[in-house]
């Protein structure tokens, strides 16, 4: 066996390289979709009619956030979002405002779940994922935002809306490396009333909430509906819509979601209490005692709450 | 009965009495206190939790002005953030990720180097 001189020195050297560059870069994801576990998902899909901007120099952030927000239908351009997402300092843009300037022009910023599936089901539904990708390495990082819009399971290929590719083409391994880098986080921008197509009905919940913190009203309403139209036994939304709807003035709507959840859980005393202010609002006071008397009863966290919304029933009711 | 010494004798009764009175209120006089003190409470954290939110958000606004953030927009781009966003990025600003785009060039320069140091090639032959 003819042994090269070298062979040792460098076999060290590529072992070195290894740990440097590549110590930590398995593909769990792809392995397994292209090994032919995935489930219901089509093997390839294309979502031809998404919007291409090329980006200027280290904007990715507003061109990949406009391609998005143009396929949901909002009448915007990167140099328009500049002034939302970018920072100069930083020459970038961050998760955190992708996701609020998503809000801001008034679509449901939904982080899906941080997996290769999850990913594909989203593209395979028909909507295009923002994604942040590090392009270079765990600690020299380039991190970029590119906008997948397709797949080939049998090409394993990534199809993207990136850089100053209008069609770039990854291999699915390589985009998992560089996705995987980034936490595999990637979002999609919902026009309110539509849904996520993953399963998550606690996820939905935070997207829906956020968005209610600066969304028109009637839109909010609808989000928080359609999530029910789905989820209809989601404590998190139910309570997340009584809420809406008390705030919003409507105690009649909110104590009927307060109760629906009493129903489901009955020992989830923050229900109890939101039941007992929305029909002290109706002015049912009996009712509203005994709403609060449960929640104090099942105490927990907010006790001190529950308290101060007993002593108000009890008031009221000596009012009569 | 002795007139002159039963006013003072009165009075210690008297004072006797209030005393006893009051202690035997004390309690109850607390427990009532106690309920709206503990309304104060939670008012009062509410109201810290309203002012550690402002100063959160004043935080932020004030490290993107810092990174070249335009004032014109700041108090909005802040503002579209919810109170867990805030939290997350506070103070992490110069340090999380910040997509930017490709840098290239940059990149395998570095991989050359580093291929160089590990001594596979020899493209520099100063080093």
């Amino acid at each position: 066996m003819k042994v090269m001189p070298c062979s040792r020195s460098l076999a060290a050297g590529l072992f070195a390289l290894w740990l440097v560059l590549g110590g930590c870069s398995a593909t769990p994801h792809s392995d397994r979709l292209l090994a032919g576990d995935r489930g219901e998902l089509p093997t390839r899909r294309e979502l031809v009619d998404v919007p291409f901007h090329p980006q200027q120099q280290y904007q990715c952030g507003p061109a990949a956030l406009a391609t998005l927000l143009q396929f949901s239908g909002i009448d915007t351009t990167p140099d328009a979002l500049v002034s939302r997402v970018y920072v100069p300092g930083r020459q970038g843009s961050f998760q955190v405002e992708m996701l609020a300037a998503t809000r801001h022009h008034q679509r449901l910023a939904h982080v899906i779940g941080p997996s290769l599936p999850a990913l594909l089901a989203a593209v395979a539904g028909g909507r295009p994922v923002l994604v942040l990708q590090n392009l270079g390495l765990d600690w020299y990082p380039r991190w970029h935002y590119a906008v997948v819009v397709g797949y080939d399971l049998e090409r394993r290929q990534i199809l993207l809306r990136s850089g100053v590719e209008a069609r770039y083409v990854m291999g699915v391994k390589l985009f998992e490396r560089t996705w995987k880098r980034a936490d595999y986080w990637g979002m999609v921008a919902l026009n309110p009333g539509e849904l996520p197509v993953e399963d998550d009905a606690r996820g939905y919940f935070l997207s829906a909430a956020a968005f209610e913190h600066n969304a028109a009203p009637a839109l909010a309403d609808k989000a928080w509906r359609a999530g029910l139209g789905r989820w209809p036994d989601s404590i998190e939304l139910l309570m997340g819509h009584g809420n809406f709807l008390h705030a919003r003035g409507d105690a009649e709507g909110a104590a009927i979601q307060f109760r629906a959840v009493t129903e489901r859980e009955p020992e989830y005393a923050p229900a109890h209490n939101n039941l007992a202010e929305a029909l002290l609002d109706l002015g049912r006071v009996r009712e509203a005692r005994q709403a609060a008397l449960r929640a104090v009863a099942l105490g927990g966290e907010y006790l001190p709450i529950y308290r101060q919304t007993l002593h108000r029933a009890d008031h009221a009711d000596m009012e009569l | 009965m002795t007139t002159p010494n039963s006013t003072p004798r009165f009075l210690a009764h008297l004072v006797a009495l209030v005393f006893a009175f009051a202690c035997i209120q004390a309690p109850v006089h607390a427990a009532m206190i106690g309920t709206d003190t503990l309304v104060s409470q939670v008012e009062l954290q509410q109201q810290r939790d309203a002012l550690a939110e402002r100063l959160l958000r004043d935080d932020v606004k004030k490290e993107l002005l810092i990174l070249g953030v335009n004032p014109d927009d700041v108090a909005d781009r802040v503002n579209s953030m919810t109170v867990s966003e805030i939290r997350q990025v506070q103070g992490q600003l110069a340090s999380l990720p910040a997509g930017s785009g490709l840098g290239t060039v940059a990149l395998v320069l570095v991989i050359l180097i580093l291929l160089e140091v590990a001594g596979v090639i020899d493209i520099f032959p100063k080093i």
